[in-house]
């Protein structure tokens, strides 16, 4: 059952809107070390908008840099092609979160609130582990759901049978649709991951946010992002499309080693920068 | 499907199989540089100082990127400043120092530093628009200090290869200089804690000569009582002839002198207990010294003072602490009998370390003379009573071991250190009054920057 469901989602996401073609190429150029910023710069700057997008990311709030970064070269010497790649995908992924049908409207935007905040929350946990590449980190937490965007928008019919039992029987998502479908928006995301070419670690903690002990070397990511998903319902960021907290994977948590009285000032910075992206990003 | 969209199918295959061909390339490329990485990191496993790390940094850099300058700061843990530690080449520190210190002004150092990652910017000292990048050393608990690298290439010919491999090495150069600096800490606080093992058994050693000593000499005192009472009586006798009563007289002296030698050994197993009030530490060096500037040899020592004017007050016996500072005083005077120089200094610390028991701090007399010092095998035994270097015979040697009582009786603690020939240091540490009175003078230098880390 599980196996014909898996093969109906692959026929359906050979469907799905593709990454734009920048994106793309940079991802190729980004694979090739011997990239230089000037071939990546061309690139970006020949999509004007996402130019201007990246602009006003990297001179936003979110990376305090103290002057103006005014050059496509400069924001890329000076973040690091990997922070760029992030950065892109990031401003990439803006158009799967504007909304065709109106009837789902107010949960895209429920949804795109969660994963935003869940971005934000990756993205200062990191910072208090000192992680070293927390645009990576942002991307994960905006991406970790997006298999349950994917069933909103391609799979209506699956995604509203969830809905109900979630609502009616107040569970988890990832229960439901375990029970009811047979796969979860986290495969479905994995899966997504795969046809976008996203690099393993991004994959991975897509893939496991719900069970960071499976993500390999990726746990610390995983459970990262894991912690965000909790931190963010208790903050009542957005909406997951349940009222449920997930467990936090004990293991998981251990593995960050993260002090419990570093928790208040994470959820406070989160407040804090959350206001501030969302504010720039709608 | 038609000819000419076979043939575009094609090209565009064939061109991807090229994109694929030269990034599998690049890839080889890069994991050669990776195994020379790892021979680096062999090589730099081996050394313990950071000279060397930095050497072998500098060869296997040359190997990644075209370099014209490359400078190395490390941060100081206290002070959070950054300090040049090598460049290369040689004369290029001053310029390296301006660019830090332009950077730090303008935001841009502590935006790198707090991000962690390496970062390419323009320079703002060096001329022709040259590119610097940036080097944060990091590991996940502390910033250790930046690596400055100014290349010849231009800012938008770096390839992200370049960026990867100096990341990399970095790290593991950070990794190494923490272990390193770690290495470092760990021996001298090894060494300290040697030193003080020594100074406590030293401690121990006295204090069961105090024992000793204390019970003694009460057993000395008594019988010495009653020969000089006796000697006393027989001298009041009107029919004494001159010549016994002169013997008597001499008997007299030398049961004085005994109970001055069993006096100076009863203060020193502390039986006198010091009357406490408060003292300036700066009075009573004032006042020791001008009782000994007039004496002989003294006038041939040039004596400088280091006093801080705001020295707090400590609680302490007058009498006895301005006898130790004669015992030392003098004996710094004995060892340059033809002149030399004599340096006092007081200061007050918040570091009570020093200390047997905590407290809010600490006041610190040093003592040191350009005299003959004293050999290492002598100088463990320079606080025993009776010991003496001194070849006279005037001298009962029970000088500083009586000042080391009075010191212990006071909480604090004196130790010495000497060099055969370069002259002796004394070091008095007593306790400071309360928390407030001690006075920490801010360490900030003007004109060098620092940054919170």
């Amino acid at each position: 059952m599980k196996h014909t469901d898996l093969t109906r989602i692959i026929r359906k996401v050979e469907d799905l809107p593709t990454l734009p073609r920048t994106v793309l190429r940079i991802t190729e150029l980004v694979n090739n070390p011997k990239s230089s910023a000037r071939e990546l710069g061309r690139v970006i700057t020949e999509d004007q908008v996402l130019t201007a997008r990246l602009l006003k990311l990297v001179n936003s709030s979110f990376y305090g840099f103290p002057q103006r970064i005014s050059t496509v070269t400069g924001a890329i010497v000076l973040l690091g092609f990997d922070a760029i790649r992030s950065l892109l995908l990031t401003t990439s992924v803006f158009g799967l979160f504007s909304n065709k049908e109106k009837a789902n409207r107010y949960k895209i935007e429920k949804f795109w609130d969660h994963s935003l905040g869940c971005a934000v929350g990756a993205k200062v946990i990191g910072d208090y582990l000192r992680y070293e590449k927390i645009e990576e980190l942002f991307v994960a937490g905006l991406l970790h759901d997006i298999g349950k965007i994917v069933e909103m928008l391609f799979l209506p019919k699956d995604f509203a049978e969830v809905v109900t039992v979630v609502e009616n029987k107040n569970i988890l998502m990832v229960v439901a649709e375990d029970d009811i479908l047979g796969y979860t928006h986290a495969e479905v995301g994995k899966l997504l991951a795969e046809r976008w070419n996203l690099p393993f670690k991004l994959k991975n903690a897509i893939a496991h946010h719900h069970n960071p002990i499976l993500a390999g070397r990726f746990v610390r990511e995983a459970a990262i992002v894991q912690l965000a998903d909790i931190l963010c319902r208790a903050m009542d960021i957005g909406s997951g499309g349940d009222n449920k907290i997930p467990p936090l994977d004990k293991n998981a948590w251990e593995s960050l080693q993260l002090k419990m009285s570093s928790i208040e000032p994470i959820m406070e910075e989160m407040e804090r920068e959350f206001e501030d992206i969302s504010t720039f990003m709608t | 499907m038609t000819m000419s969209e076979t043939d575009k199918r094609l090209r565009k295959s064939e061109r991807r199989i090229a994109v694929l061909q030269k990034g599998y390339e690049a890839i080889l490329e890069f994991i050669d540089e990776m195994e020379a990485l790892s021979q680096f990191q062999d090589k730099i496993d081996m050394p313990s100082d950071i000279e060397e790390i930095w050497k072998a940094f500098l060869d296997h850099i040359e190997n990644l990127i075209k370099i014209e300058v490359c400078a190395l700061f490390l941060a100081d843990q206290d002070t959070h400043e950054f300090l040049l530690r090598g460049v290369s080449p040689d004369d290029k520190g001053p310029i390296c120092q301006k660019e830090l210190d332009f950077q730090i002004e303008c935001g841009m150092f502590s935006w790198i530093i707090n991000r962690r990652q390496p970062a390419v910017i323009p320079s703002l000292v060096f001329k022709n628009r040259k590119t610097i990048i940036m080097l944060p050393l990091s590991t996940i608990k502390k910033t250790l200090g930046v690596i400055l690298v100014l290349t010849t290439i231009e800012e938008s010919s770096i390839t992200q290869e370049n960026v990867k491999l100096l990341s990399m090495l970095a790290k593991q150069c950070s990794l190494v200089m923490e272990n390193t600096l770690l290495y470092k800490d760990l021996s001298k606080e090894h060494e300290s804690l040697l030193k003080a093992q020594d100074q406590i058994l030293q401690a121990e050693r006295l204090a069961s000569i105090g024992r000793l000593t204390a019970g003694a000499s009460h057993e000395i005192l008594n019988p010495l009582n009653i020969i000089s009472g006796h000697v006393q009586l027989l001298l009041m006798d009107e029919k004494l002839t001159p010549r016994y009563s002169k013997y008597l007289n001499i008997m007299r002296d030398q049961s004085d002198r005994i109970s001055e030698i069993v006096k100076g050994l009863l203060q020193f197993s502390h039986h006198d207990r010091p009357k406490m009030e408060e003292v300036n530490v700066n009075d009573l060096v004032g006042r020791v010294l001008s009782l000994l500037e007039h004496g002989v040899g003294y006038d041939k020592i040039k004596i400088i003072k280091d006093l801080d004017d705001n020295i707090p007050t400590i609680m302490g016996d007058e009498k006895q602490l301005m006898q130790v500072l004669y015992n030392i005083l003098s004996n710094a005077g004995d060892a340059m009998p033809s002149g030399g120089r004599l340096k006092i200094s007081a200061r007050a610390s918040v570091d009570d370390s020093r200390l047997p028991a905590e407290g809010p701090g600490l006041i610190e007399i040093r003592v040191r003379d350009t005299g003959c010092g004293v050999s290492q095998e002598n100088i463990n035994k320079i606080f025993d009573p009776f010991f003496s270097t001194k070849e006279d015979g005037k001298w009962n040697g029970l000088g500083l071991s009586v000042s080391y009582g009075i010191i212990e009786e006071h909480g604090g603690t004196i130790s010495v250190e000497s060099e055969v020939d370069n002259g002796t240091v004394f070091i008095i540490c007593l306790p400071a009054g309360t928390k407030e009175s001690v006075i920490v003078k801010p360490q900030r230098q003007k004109g060098t920057k620092t940054l919170n880390l």
